[in-house]
């Protein structure tokens, strides 16, 4: 796993603290801006692989902070990580260029979710023709699934579901990751429909074969095992 | 807008008919003083004339009387033609230019307008100067007809001009405000659509219309900066509740971490989710705030496809039926399109089916239909919705509470203030048996 270099732009320090402490476990590197100019300016100077961005911030908005790194044609993927979390507000904040968007409060395995799937996302690794993992083999193209060389019957919406989860292959992938990703939704419907979706993808890719792949992490998501 | 449709239009026609009531009035008056000017003339005239012919005759007999009247026949001048007519009782012509004797009483002095036998029209007085021979005078009324003619033609001239010039005044002043008044409106249009930037356009004139722009503006401003506060407030009361919660929900993960006790755990656990409910249903009060305040806002509305908005979610809620035991369909026709924000199409759907499949039993169907218009109906055979709480359901905190479903009571008031946020209203009626759920144009109704 790459370890990554985060600049994190926030001013609650028990924020901080927490955003520097879950991202160390993981052997990531963490530098914190305690305001937006401060931030905006290590991010235009310093190579870090992600930001992670605070939206209301004392000196300037967030929001303003991406349009200015994007203006700069920065490409660097930002996550933004935010108080404000209504549906609108997630809207807003994809609208002006951030690439994620995590409401807090939000749980450990959350973030370093969203964190490595931005990651794997920006320096394209989710992208090939063909994904493989274990015995698993996903077919972009031809949208079609395969274990152990046996094709898997599955459903547009369950290939979609299918898909991600290969391109996210062996990390957790969380609820709210699915919502937005598979079914392009930026609310939670405050309901099981997702478990009971993956639940269905579960038994297709596992019926007739004795290992599992699919893993539930309480409290926190799924992920995808190679056997 | 139709011409007579227009404020505008219409005050323009006002002041046309008006001024040819006016033309009309004044030519009607003028000519009532000339035609009665003239005519107390010619009386006077011939008044005076058969006083003076009656007094030569006195003086100097018949002689002298055909005499002189033979003088002023001589001196007539064109445009004061003067007529006399001598004669015996039984109207036989003894002297004059009038060849017979008309149909007035020279025994009473009648005077009137008569005719002569070339069909002249004059005006002539007769009287009796002894019982063997009369007298008749009279004045041509031939001039008075042709002045009272060319005043007629004079005031239709004018009138006529006048109309003219009122229409091309009418018009263009017409034109003009049209311009101005549909300028005003087209950025009230906007305005009213969301678009708060937009300022009424203020001309250097200075008048009425300049003054109500400013107002207008000033007013927009006003709005403007309220609807920021608004916006502002809400996004700092997220913030300054959300961080605090964020702080108690790390230190609350951090307890469960240290922890080994399995009931200890599950309450610090039981707790987190409490923080999570809060945040929910704070952001729900938000949310429907926000959706009221921008109703009739058109910004941030595009055109699109509730067909395919309805089949995603139809495929998102499906095997949850399908675990439930509940038979869910669709009847979703293609194509039917309309200006929305999807977001809040798909969550009004996502509430309405979560409901449908919360509240219908095992065994049950609910099924989602969307027609044109558009029409999006979800309907379950449930116990259905007693019809004292039908309009009542869509308001905060009120629950159907009958099956113990969780939830603060908000999500039907959510989904309602977002369907009118995009020109929507959700209804509820009996399914028999069951709830019918109806989403369609809020103005429909």
């Amino acid at each position: 796993m790459t370890n990554l270099h985060i600049l994190h732009v926030e001013d609650d320090q028990q924020t901080a603290r927490m955003v520097v402490e879950t991202m160390s476990r993981t052997g990531d590197r963490v530098t914190t801006a305690a305001n937006g100019k401060e931030g905006l300016r290590r991010a235009s100077e310093e190579p870090f692989d992600l930001v992670i961005l605070d939206r209301m911030l004392p000196d300037m908005t967030g929001i303003d902070i991406v349009a200015k790194l994007r203006a700069a044609g920065l490409a660097i993927p930002v996550l933004m990580l935010s108080a404000l979390g209504r549906t609108e507000n997630r809207i807003e904040g994809l609208d002006a260029g951030v690439d994620d968007y995590l409401a807090k409060p939000f749980e450990e395995e959350e973030l370093v979710a969203r964190v490595r799937a931005l990651h794997r996302r920006a320096t394209g690794q989710a992208h090939s023709a063909v994904i493989i993992f274990g015995d698993m083999e996903c077919h972009i193209k031809a949208r079609t699934a395969h274990r152990q060389g046996k094709h898997v019957a599955l459903s547009p919406k369950e290939f979609e579901l299918f898909k991600y989860f290969m391109q996210n292959a062996g990390e957790i992938v969380t609820r709210e990751m699915l919502l937005h990703n598979v079914w392009n939704l930026n609310f939670d419907p405050q309901t099981n429909v997702i478990d009971v979706n993956v639940g269905r993808l579960r038994r297709k890719l596992e019926e007739g074969f004795d290992k599992p792949v699919l893993e539930t992490i309480w409290g926190a998501g799924y992920r995808l095992h190679a056997v | 807008m139709g011409l007579f449709s227009s404020l505008f239009g219409r005050l323009s026609l006002v002041v046309i008919i008006v001024s040819i009531l006016s033309v009309a009035a004044l030519c009607a008056m003028t000519e009532w003083i000339v035609r009665t000017e003239t005519q107390a003339q010619i009386v006077r005239s011939v008044d005076t004339d058969i006083a003076g012919l009656a007094d030569i005759y006195i003086t100097g007999g018949p002689d002298e009387l055909r005499q002189r009247m033979n003088d002023r026949l001589q001196l007539q001048s064109p445009g004061d033609i003067r007529y006399y007519l001598l004669a015996s009782p039984s109207g036989t012509a003894i002297t004059g230019n009038v060849k017979y004797w008309p149909e007035l009483s020279s025994e009473n002095s009648e005077a009137g307008p008569i005719k002569l036998a070339d069909g002249t029209a004059i005006f002539a007085r007769a009287t009796q100067l002894n019982p063997d021979l009369k007298l008749l005078v009279g004045r041509d009324t031939t001039a008075q007809s042709v002045l009272l003619a060319r005043i007629r033609t004079a005031f239709q001239i004018a009138g006529a001009l006048l109309v003219l010039m009122v229409f091309i005044i009418g018009y263009y002043s017409t034109r003009r405000l049209k311009n101005r008044i549909g300028a005003i409106n087209d950025a009230f249009r906007d305005i009213g659509a969301g678009h708060l930037t937009v300022t009424v356009p203020v001309d250097s004139r200075g008048d009425e219309l300049d003054e109500l722009s400013r107002h207008s503006n000033a007013m927009t401003a006003r709005l403007a900066a309220l609807i920021a506060a608004h916006r502002d407030i809400s996004d700092h009361t997220a913030h300054e509740l959300r961080t605090p919660l964020m702080h108690l929900d790390n230190r609350l993960a951090a307890a469960i971490d240290q922890s080994e006790d399995d009931f200890h755990i599950q309450t610090l656990g039981r707790a987190r989710q409490d923080i999570r409910d809060i945040i929910a249903m704070l952001d729900s009060l938000l949310d429907i705030a926000s959706s009221r305040a921008q109703k009739g806002d058109r910004t941030g509305l595009s055109e699109c496809n509730i067909s395919e908005i309805a089949a995603e979610m139809a495929d998102l809620f499906a095997e949850s039926a399908e675990d439930l035991g509940i038979d869910f369909s669709t009847d979703i026709m293609s194509g039917v399109n309309m200006m929305a924000n999807p977001a809040h199409v798909q969550r009004i759907l996502s509430n309405l089916l979560d409901n449908a499949l919360k509240y219908t039993p095992e065994g049950g169907a609910v099924e989602l239909a969307v027609r044109p218009g558009p029409v999006i109906t979800v309907r379950d055979n449930g116990p259905g919705i007693a019809a004292n709480m039908r309009e009542k359901i869509f308001e905060r905190f009120v629950r159907i509470d009958a099956h113990g479903a969780n939830g603060h009571g908000l999500g039907l008031a959510l989904s309602q203030a977002l369907a009118e946020r995009n020109g929507l209203i959700i209804g509820c009626r009996d399914a028999k048996p069951g709830a019918l759920f109806e989403i369609r144009p809020e103005r429909s109704d």
